[in-house]
C-alpha cells in the first residue's frame, strides 16, 4: 500500500503545483489588502506633510512647545500652550508681518530606550538620591527608580557617566541623582540645548509686502538671538521643519477605515478558503469517487484514508513553504512594509508607545503560520468526514 | 459461479431505525452470465452489490464467490479478493482525472504490485481490446463519456478480474453508446467472464441472459 501511496502521490505534480498557485494567490491577496488598508494612513499623513510645504502653511494639529531664548534676560523661553504660541505669532502679525509660520522641531534624546523630554525640576519629581537641580553641575542627568535600578546591575549608579544618544549626536551626561517619577531620565533644557538635543529651529517666516525680512520691534531681542540660533539653509534664515505632531482627526478616520477593511480582507479570505476548499482544483473532494474506486479496487477503507490524509497533507504543506517562501521574498519585505505601517500607524495614533516594529513582523510570520494550520486542518477535517466511503458508493448505486 | 443463499441484511438492527435491505435473497449466477438487477430505488440492489463486492458482509446467510465463502470476511482478506478476483464500473466512471489513460488502466496492477513494464504492457492490451490504445497517453479529461466508461471497463479487467460488478454503467451515457457498453459486456461473458449489471435501463437489462429484480428486498423474477 505504502509503495502504491508513493507512486500515486507522486504522479499528482500537476494537482499540487495548481495548489501551490492558488495558495500563493490567496496571500497575495490577502497581503493587497492589508498593505492597502494601512497605506491609507501613510497616504493620509503624506498628503498631510505636502499640504503644508506647498501651501506654506502649517497644519498644525497640535503644537506642543515653543522654546526661545532670550539674550535680554538670559533665559529660555519656554510657551507650553497654544495660547501662547499664538500670542506670539500675533504680535509678529501685528506688526505688519504677513505670512508668519512658527514651526518647531524638537528632537528629543533617549536613554535606556526612553525618551528624555525637557523637564522642569517641580514638585511632582522629589530627588530621592544624589544631587538636585542646583547643586548639579552643567551635563547633568537624573534617573528614576526604575532606571537606577536597571544600572544598578551593571554597575552603575550616582555618580557615572553615560551616553545619552538622540538621531543626531550623542552626548556624555553624568547621572547627578535618582529622582521619583515618571519612568523617564530627566535633564535641564539647558544641557540639552546647549548638547544640541533640542535645536531651537524656530523658523520665523516674517516677509513684508516688500518682501524684505522685517525686525519686529519688541520682539527684536528674541528674534535677533534666535538668529542666532536659526540654523542657516542654502543661505536663507528660513528652514522648513518636518511635522512632527501626531495626527489626532486624521489618524481616527484612517484607522477607522483601516479596521473596517481588515474586516473585509479577513471576510475575503474565509470566503476564498471556502471556495478553495470545495473546488476541485485542489481536487481533495471532488477525489472522493477516486477513493472509493480504490477500495473497490482492492485497499482496505483505512488505507484508502491514510492516502486521503497524505495526499491532503503534501498538497497543504507544499502550498504552505511556497506561499510562504513568495511572502519572504516580497520584501521580507511583506512583514517589512507591513509591520513598518503598523507601527507607524500605531504610533501615530499611540502617542508613540508602540514605536518600534519587530514584534509585527513576527506576528505576522505567526499569523501567516496560523493560517497555514487552520487551513490544513479544516482541508483533513472534510476528508475525514467522508471517512465512510461506502456511503458514498451507496449513494451513487 | 456466484452463489447467494437466503440472504438477508439488515442495517441498525435492533435500532430505532432498523433497515431490512434485503430478505432472505437467494440466486445463483453461473460463469459468464450477463445478469440484470433492477428493481426501484431502495429495493436492495445496492446492497446487494455491495455483499457480493465483499464490500460489506449479510446479517444471515452465505454469499459464495467461485467456491469461497465472503459472507464474513474483512479488511485485508476482503482488499486481496476484490484486488485479484473483481473489476467494477460505476456510472460515474470515478476515473482519476489528473493521470493519463494508461495511468488509470494501470492503477489495479499497481495494486497487485507487478512491476512497470508488465503493467505498461497488460493496459496496453486492455486498451487494445476496447480500440482505446491510440488515447494511452491522453488526459482522461479528453475523453467522451462512451469512451470513459470503456476505460473503466478495460480497468476492470486489467487485473484478471474473473467477475465485472457494473453500477449503471449506461446512466450518464446515450442511447448508442450505452448500447455500446452492453454489446461489450456481452463480448466479455462469451470469453467466460461474468458481469452483473445494476440498471434502470430496460431495454438494456433486456440484452442480458437474466434478469432478476428485487422489490422491498426481496427476488421478484
Amino acid at each position: 500500500m505504502l509503495k502504491f501511496s508513493a507512486s500515486y502521490l507522486k504522479k499528482h505534480k500537476a494537482r499540487f503545483l495548481i495548489t501551490t498557485v492558488y495558495s500563493f494567490l490567496l496571500i497575495l491577496l490577502i497581503f493587497v489588502i492589508i498593505y492597502s488598508a494601512f497605506s491609507v494612513v501613510a497616504t493620509a499623513r503624506r498628503d498631510v506633510e505636502e499640504y503644508a510645504h506647498q501651501s506654506g502653511n502649517v497644519a498644525r494639529v497640535s503644537l506642543s512647545n515653543l522654546i526661545v531664548y532670550s539674550e535680554s534676560d538670559g533665559d529660555y523661553h519656554h510657551f507650553t500652550t497654544r495660547e501662547e504660541i499664538d500670542a506670539v505669532q500675533k504680535q509678529l502679525e501685528k506688526k505688519g508681518e504677513t505670512n508668519v509660520q512658527i514651526v518647531e522641531s524638537r528632537r528629543e534624546a533617549q536613554f535606556m530606550g526612553m525618551k528624555i523630554a525637557p523637564r522642569t525640576m517641580n514638585e511632582e519629581v522629589t530627588v530621592l538620591q544624589g544631587q538636585g537641580l542646583d547643586e548639579a553641575g552643567e551635563n547633568s542627568i537624573w534617573i528614576t527608580e526604575y532606571a537606577a535600578r536597571l544600572l544598578q546591575k551593571v554597575g552603575m549608579g550616582v555618580g557615572s557617566v553615560v551616553m545619552v544618544n538622540s538621531a543626531y549626536e550623542g552626548g556624555a551626561f553624568t547621572i547627578a541623582g535618582i529622582v521619583g517619577g515618571e519612568g523617564e531620565a530627566y535633564a535641564r533644557e539647558s544641557d540639552l540645548i546647549r548638547m544640541g538635543f533640542l535645536q531651537l529651529n524656530v523658523t520665523y517666516s516674517v516677509q513684508l509686502a516688500s518682501g524684505s525680512y522685517a525686525e519686529v520691534g519688541e520682539l527684536d531681542g528674541i528674534i535677533s538671538q534666535t538668529n542666532d540660533s536659526i540654523e542657516t539653509y542654502e543661505d536663507k534664515d528660513r528652514l522648513s521643519c518636518a511635522l512632527t505632531s501626531h495626527y489626532e482627526g486624521i489618524n481616527l478616520l484612517s484607522g477607522i477605515f483601516a479596521a473596517v477593511l481588515a474586516v473585509a480582507a479577513a471576510f475575503c479570505t474565509l470566503l476564498l478558503l471556502s471556495v478553495l476548499r470545495n473546488n476541485s482544483v485542489i481536487g481533495i473532494y471532488d477525489n472522493i469517487g477516486f477513493y472509493a474506486m480504490l477500495t473497490c479496487m482492492g485497499i482496505k477503507r483505512r488505507d484508502v484514508n491514510i492516502i486521503a490524509v497524505l495526499e491532503t497533507l503534501v498538497c497543504v504543506i507544499i502550498s504552505a513553504f511556497a506561499a510562504m517562501g513568495v511572502s519572504v521574498l516580497l520584501g521580507g519585505a511583506s512583514a517589512g512594509i507591513a509591520g513598518a505601517m503598523l507601527s507607524e500607524f500605531l504610533a501615530a495614533t499611540s502617542g508613540g508607545v508602540f514605536a518600534w516594529a519587530w514584534w509585527v513582523d513576527i506576528l505576522y510570520i505567526a499569523a501567516l503560520a496560523a493560517f497555514v494550520v487552520i487551513y490544513f486542518v479544516l482541508t483533513l477535517q472534510k476528508v475525514l468526514a467522508k471517512r465512510n466511503l461506502l456511503s458514498v458508493l451507496r449513494s451513487e448505486l | 459461479m456466484i452463489r447467494i443463499e437466503g440472504v438477508t441484511k439488515i442495517y441498525n438492527k435492533g435500532g430505532a431505525g432498523e433497515v431490512k435491505a434485503l430478505d432472505d435473497v437467494s440466486f445463483t449466477v453461473q460463469d459468464g452470465e450477463l445478469l440484470a438487477i433492477t428493481g426501484e430505488s431502495g429495493s436492495g440492489k445496492s446492497t446487494l452489490l455491495n455483499l457480493i463486492g465483499a464490500l460489506d458482509t449479510p446479517t444471515q446467510g452465505k454469499v459464495i464467490v467461485d467456491d469461497k465463502d465472503i459472507s464474513h470476511i474483512k479488511g485485508e482478506e476482503a482488499a486481496a479478493f476484490r484486488r485479484h478476483n473483481l473489476g467494477f464500473v460505476f456510472q460515474g466512471f470515478y476515473l482519476e482525472e489528473d493521470f493519463s489513460v494508461l495511468v488509470n488502466v494501470e492503477i489495479p496492477l499497481m495494486l497487485q504490485g507487478i512491476g512497470k513494464e508488465e503493467r505498461r504492457e497488460r493496459a496496453l492490451k486492455a486498451l487494445e481490446e476496447m480500440g482505446l490504445k491510440e488515447k494511452a497517453e491522453v488526459p482522461v479529461t479528453q475523453l467522451s463519456g462512451g469512451q470513459k466508461q470503456r476505460v473503466c471497463i478495460a480497468r476492470a479487467l486489467v487485473g484478471g478480474a474473473g467477475l465485472i460488478l457494473a453500477d449503471e454503467p449506461t446512466g450518464n451515457l446515450d442511447s448508442q453508446n450505452g448500447a455500446a457498453v452492453m454489446q461489450i459486456f456481452r463480448e466479455l461473458t462469451k470469453k467466460g467472464v461474468t458481469v452483473i449489471v445494476v440498471t434502470h435501463n430496460k431495454e438494456h437489462a433486456e440484452v442480458c441472459d437474466r434478469i432478476i429484480n428485487l422489490k422491498d428486498g426481496r427476488v421478484t423474477e
